[in-house]
């Protein structure tokens, strides 16, 4: 059973005339579940949100990872309003900036300095430009099929691209070092900068998690070739380790770009760096019509505080294996055998035996009905808000929803 | 397949040619196919010898309906070439015609995929953009209607479309929601984001690789003529 969602189809076929495609981006509905989720949302909170038809759901895609504490957390909002009341945009930034990059600079371990964006393409792009400045060398190298942002040297899409935009980039599959290895032989003093993410989390496939020595012997080969090791903690960020995901995997990068959840949903993005890494920084022009934005920068200064102050990282992985553990048991009662990749916090669900996805499709499209909002081609999202009685109350949801599931392959 | 540059708009229009009249004879609405063969001096020949255009000049025949094909070709194997000519003025009639059905969808649309598909074979930006996909299978089709359009990679290491049953199962299926809609998507008329949001078909399965033919359709129907 479809939920109603007259509103929202009004809503799309009124913005068909005025937006190409509607909704565009990851967000697109064609790339979910286009006639079963939701096109747009009128308000949130906590784990909850309630689409414009009236429709409430469960939420586990959290903003696509830019909530972390839960929808609307008074607590954060609350800072905000204060900073709203005074103002956000001015000719000069706001003293916030400063106390924000103090406190980044002293929970990142390795940050000597932080800088301000409004996105996280922002600040990747920014950085592989800063490894460029300081190095003096062209290439850069990432994982094949990683995300790293919107523009044009790596961004998922075809259109708008010259061949010269990814004539520097480089790619190696996810764990792979030896592909790595001979990268680096071919490219001997070329390379200014590996990008990667803690893990690799691409879309329409399970996440890989990095084997035991991956992030030793990206380390190892970055200092021994003079590469400057650029952490995308983009996505993941503040959901395994409140001082960054690199002290996850036990490894220290150069520079780190954050965004998702550093603001709980106020837009905000930093990268932070290694004092070696400052006067090449002060070389590559940064800047945005409202990145001083004082109220999205107190936004993630809450943020960040109630992260530490509450061990959040840790309390989202507790309940995220709760809940993955939940789920494979249930999938495993109902014989559609699960897996739920990459780490707790952010779990990617996958059927086994089901690589064209139309297992986990209509899956996610009877559950759906029933006000779960699970993404088919996407990782999942635990965010703080989600309490135990929650996750029971959406594994009971999906335990219906796979026992109509096997009916329905039955029949 | 080496990458033959610029010739590729008249290839992808000739192999479009031919898959609908494939389309046509498995029909039975034609006693032959018109194969082609691309011989010297960029000429292209339709159906064996008789019908034979410089290939600009089959571009323009596609585009405005009419253009000379080579003379000496056709006065030498005369009745060849006029069955030739009466078959594409048959595929011309059924594709201009203002008759939705499903005669002329499933027509529209193996043409039209196949002309991805010579892109894919042909041009090396998108013969790399399919690579990882080749143990892939994509079904369109239309609900309630019996019109099955197979797209995949063959055994003779090229992407190629067919109609009908197929020996596979399908890794990614989309589905118009009726003739009129699928007579919209072979006009060039159907919106990609917007059309599986609001119903207008339902897309299933592996999605890139659907991104990714529609992606180079889209570039088929900006860049090569269609009678559409």
């Amino acid at each position: 059973m479809s939920l109603n969602h007259d509103k929202s189809d009004k809503l799309f076929s009124r913005a068909l005339n005025v937006i190409p495609g509607g909704i565009y981006g990851h967000v697109a509905p064609v790339a979910g579940l286009p006639t079963h989720l939701p096109k747009y949302i009128q308000n949130a909170s906590g784990c909850r949100f309630n689409d414009v038809d009236g429709n409430e759901w469960i939420d586990f895609m959290c903003g696509f990872g830019a909530i972390l504490h839960g929808y609307s957390h008074p607590e954060i909002d609350a800072f905000a309003n204060e900073q709203r009341l005074k103002g956000s945009i001015f000719n000069q930034p706001s003293p916030v900036m400063v106390e924000l990059a103090e406190s980044l600079t002293n929970k990142i371990d390795f940050a000597d300095w932080t800088v301000f964006a409004k996105n996280g393409s922002d600040l990747t792009t920014w950085a592989i430009r800063v490894a460029r400045e300081h190095t003096q060398r062209p290439y850069v190298i990432k994982a094949k099929g990683s995300y790293h942002g919107v523009d044009a040297w790596c961004d998922p899409g075809f259109g708008g691209r010259v061949d010269e935009d990814r004539s520097k980039i480089l790619e190696f599959p996810w764990n792979d070092l030896e592909c790595l290895k001979t990268l680096l032989k071919s490219y001997a003093n070329q390379v200014s900068s590996i990008i990667l993410t803690p893990y690799h989390h691409a879309a329409f496939a399970p996440s890989i998690m990095p084997t035991e020595t991956f992030w030793s012997e990206v380390e190892q080969v970055c200092q021994k070739n003079g590469i400057i090791l650029i952490l995308d903690d983009v996505r993941v960020g503040g959901r395994l380790h409140d001082g960054g995901s690199h002290r996850y995997f036990n490894f220290t990068p150069d520079l780190s770009v954050y965004s998702k959840a550093l603001g709980n949903g106020y837009a905000i993005s930093a990268c932070t760096g290694k004092d070696f890494l400052r006067n090449a920084s002060k070389e590559v022009f940064l800047t945005g019509s409202c990145w001083n934005d004082a109220v999205a920068m107190s936004a993630a200064l809450k943020s960040l505080e109630i992260s530490h102050e509450f061990n959040v990282a840790e309390s989202i992985l507790a309940k995220g294996k709760y809940f993955s553990q939940g789920m494979c048991a249930i999938a495993k009662k109902n014989n559609l055998p699960l897996n739920m990749s990459g780490p707790f916090s952010m779990p990617y669900p996958c059927f086994e035996g089901d690589e064209s996805l139309f297992r986990i499709q209509k899956f996610c499209e009877i559950a759906a009905g029933k006000g779960l909002y699970f993404h088919p081609h996407h990782n999942w999202f635990i965010s703080n808000a989600h309490s135990i009685a929650d996750l029971d109350l959406a594994i009971d949801l999906a335990d219906q929803a796979m026992c109509e599931l096997v009916d329905l392959e039955n029949s | 397949m080496k990458d033959i540059g610029d010739r590729i708009i008249s290839h992808a229009a000739a192999f479009s040619i031919e898959a609908a009249s494939k389309e046509l004879y498995e029909r039975s609405k034609v006693k032959r196919e018109l194969k082609v063969k691309f011989i010297n001096d960029n000429l292209v020949e339709l159906g064996g010898p008789g019908l034979c255009f410089k290939e600009n000049k089959l571009l323009k025949a596609v585009e405005s309906g009419f253009a000379f094909p080579q003379i000496v070709s056709l006065i030498f194997n005369f009745i060849n070439g006029i069955e030739s000519i009466l078959i594409l003025l048959e595929i011309r009639k059924i594709l201009s015609s203002d008759t939705v059905n499903s005669e002329k969808v499933s027509l529209g649309l193996r043409s039209g995929l196949t002309g991805a598909t010579t892109f894919a074979n042909y041009d090396i930006r998108y013969k790399k953009l399919l690579d990882e996909h080749k143990d892939e299978v994509v079904l369109f089709s239309i609900d309630k209607t019996k019109i099955s359009i197979w797209l995949y990679f063959s055994s003779e290491n090229t992407w190629k479309v067919q109609s009908g049953t197929f020996s596979r199962e399908p890794t990614t299926t989309f589905t118009f929601k009726d003739l009129s809609v699928a007579n919209n998507a072979i006009s060039g008329r159907f919106d990609h984001l917007g059309g599986p949001a609001v119903g207008d078909a339902k897309v299933s399965g592996n999605l890139p690789f659907l991104d990714k033919i529609g992606y180079i359709s889209r570039k088929v129907e900006q860049q090569v003529p269609s009678i559409l």
